[in-house]
């Protein structure tokens, strides 16, 4: 399989670069802003995908699943809007032309086409995205894969064209990381990004909570009580071992990945003392970052290290403050409402996304880190454990406003709220892990 | 052979009472054995010693009954006894059991997001202190629990809290440490499932274990 993914991508690297755009990267950006993924309010694209056509005449299945699938990763985003490519009232086209201005009737200004070649087991898949409009292609790329992992090209098709959008490649390839209560006890779950392929990684038979994904993507760090008192674990994703790292007298929680992976802060309380430690992948403690007699407790990292989000009730209740690592000062950041925890800080460093209270209810809230500026993202239901997706475009979080806790997603704008798990049980304090790095 | 006859018959009758003398009394019927044996046998001799013997066998009778009634009275006495000290140990049993359930029962509840003791919470405290001073070999393990509302996050740290502020209390009472422990719940375990304010207020609560 590895082999077979390197192949996709020199393949895919070679005949894209054969295939690019016919004017320069930049000249193309400049002339035309697609999305302004900042603004408030944006605009959706409208994008029209015909299911992809086989060259070989045979079942046509795979186009369609193929198309399908694409449609859905770039729903998902919330900057597209799909046409249905039954609208297009042209001719039938033949290989390699293409009729603009029927598509763009349509509605459509982005039309992706698709064929592709069953070779034995093997599938050859071409993908083209054109501008409707201007009449031109601006990505082709061929990709070559076993025909029964003919889910991956698309993905990264559709990284390719969110790379070309909005700058960043998006998170087609993620997995996401949540507790789920389905077999009666607190498990820790994975899942494609979309809630997809979930499986349950644990079988502990315990208390599992607040699994967190490492920045490298190989490790899931979690609470458990199946040793009895909550400790840290880490938990090797390929192999489902997990090894105890943090079993310090009293609670061993939250932990918190320090963005290289080598590190984690958690927060310990014991005997009337509340400290959050930084330690390393042994559990060795590698610098004490807070001390209170009161709580402290969720760190999150800002992406350079330098600075900490965490919960403290130092003031009373808990509010969300900001240590500065090597100062050694801490701040306070929200002041609104008398309950904000969960604080995580966007892989960007411009935005902290948290949970407070309002109304006896959670609302996910996000917040620049310098303070001011709260934007509530959400209306119904408890809301809680926020996380940004690796590209800092999406939440993650869990709400009840369908009766049990599910895992929802939705922009950092609050728009395209989405429920994406739909198992047994309840499911929450989600994780979203990086984006896998190309071999 | 008539005189012969009737000696043979009380050799014979007097080998059979001296023999039951000898099994139910001790020297005096050996006694009187040899007195039978040596006093000549004559008609009136034999009907006195009949008599006689009708008055040993009559103290015999009156002597075995008294010992059997106080051989019954000291059996009925013991099981009395015994039966009491049955009751009492039950009682006692029942007792220190009731005892132990109310200190593992009767939790110690906090206000909401709080962990200061209160003044019942205290006198519940106060109580367990008396218990566990009353049975020094007793361990506990304080259990802090959380109601829902809070993050659960939170209410791990929470829970802590209130198993902390519990133990040492406690403490400070002369408890020896070392025969206590905490473990926090959050709002993992919590007592009444409903989400009203009465279950919020139950379960907000450190609770004993004891071992």
């Amino acid at each position: 399989m590895i082999i077979r993914f390197t192949r996709l991508l020199i393949l895919g690297a070679l005949l894209g670069m054969s295939t690019l755009l016919p004017l320069p990267f930049t000249s193309f950006l400049e002339a035309k802003v697609y999305l302004d993924i900042d603004s408030p309010t944006v605009k959706k694209i409208p994008i029209v995908i015909p299911d992809f056509k086989d060259n070989g005449a045979k079942d046509g299945s795979i186009g369609n699943e193929a198309a399908a699938l694409l449609m859905h990763d770039l729903d998902f985003t919330g900057y597209f809007k799909v046409i249905d490519p039954r609208g297009y009232l042209g001719r039938l086209e033949e290989s390699g032309k293409i009729d603009f201005s029927a598509w763009s009737l349509t509605g459509a200004e982005l039309l992706v086409k698709g064929s592709y070649q069953i070779e034995g087991t093997d599938l050859r898949l071409q993908l083209r995205l054109f501008d409707l409009p201007q009449g031109r292609q601006l990505i082709g790329k061929e990709y070559l894969v076993a025909a029964r992992e003919y889910k991956r090209p698309v993905h990264r098709f559709a990284e390719e064209i969110l790379l070309l959008l909005t700058g960043e490649p998006g998170f087609f390839q993620t997995k996401i990381t949540f507790v789920s209560t389905g077999t009666g006890k607190k498990e820790i779950y994975s899942a494609d990004f979309d809630g997809n392929n979930f499986q349950r990684l644990t079988q502990h038979n315990s208390i599992s909570l607040t699994p967190r994904w490492s920045p490298r993507g190989k490790e899931i760090a979690y609470t458990s009580y199946k040793d009895g008192a909550p400790s840290i674990y880490l938990l090797n994703t390929s192999g489902l071992q997990s090894t105890k790292i943090s079993s310090r007298p009293g609670v061993n929680i939250t932990p918190a990945w320090f963005p290289d992976g080598d590190s984690l802060a958690v927060a310990l309380n014991h005997q009337g003392t509340s400290e959050i430690l930084q330690i390393n992948r042994n559990g060795g403690v590698l610098r004490k970052l807070t001390q209170s007699w009161g709580i402290d407790v969720s760190p999150s990292w800002s992406p350079d290290g330098r600075q900490m989000a965490f919960v403290s009730n130092r003031s009373g209740n808990p509010q969300i403050y900001i240590l500065t690592v090597g100062s050694g000062e801490i701040r306070r950041l929200t002041f609104q409402g008398n309950y904000n925890v969960g604080p995580v800080w966007s892989p960007k460093g411009n935005l902290i996304a948290y949970a407070g209270r309002i109304d006896g209810q959670f609302h996910i809230f996000t917040i620049s880190p310098s303070g001011g500026d709260a934007q509530r993202l959400t209306t119904s239901g408890n809301n809680e454990s926020p996380d940004f997706s690796p590209d800092g475009r999406m939440i993650i979080f869990s709400s009840t406003r369908q009766g049990k806790s599910a895992i929802y997603t939705m922009n950092i704008n609050g728009a395209n709220q989405r429920r994406i798990t739909f198992l047994a049980g309840e499911q929450f304090s989600p994780s979203w892990g990086p984006n896998k790095k190309d071999p | 052979m008539k005189a012969k006859h009737t000696g043979f018959w009380a050799m014979v009758l007097l080998l059979i009472f001296s023999s039951l003398f000898l099994f139910s009394c001790g020297k005096k019927e050996i006694k009187s054995e040899e007195t039978a044996v040596q006093t000549p046998t004559t008609v009136d001799d034999e009907a006195e010693k009949a008599k006689e013997r009708a008055r040993i066998r009559e103290k015999e009778r009156a002597e075995r009954e008294m010992r059997e009634r106080a051989l019954k009275e000291q059996e009925a006495q013991r099981l009395k006894e015994e039966e009491a000290r049955k009751r009492e140990e039950e009682a006692r049993r029942v007792k220190e059991a009731a005892e132990k359930a109310r200190i593992e029962s009767e939790d110690i509840q906090f206000e909401y997001d709080q962990y200061i003791l209160s003044a019942e919470a205290k006198e519940k405290l106060d109580r367990k202190a008396q218990w566990l001073k009353a049975y020094p070999t007793a361990k506990g393990q304080i259990e802090g629990h959380c109601d829902e509302r809070g993050s659960a996050e939170y209410n791990l740290a929470l829970g802590q809290k209130r198993a902390d502020a519990v133990m040492q209390y406690l403490v400070s009472l002369g408890i020896e440490a070392n025969r206590l422990s905490t473990i926090s719940f959050g709002k993992e375990k919590p007592l009444d499932p409903s989400h009203t304010e009465v279950a919020w207020s139950k379960n907000r609560r450190a609770h004993f274990v004891l071992k």
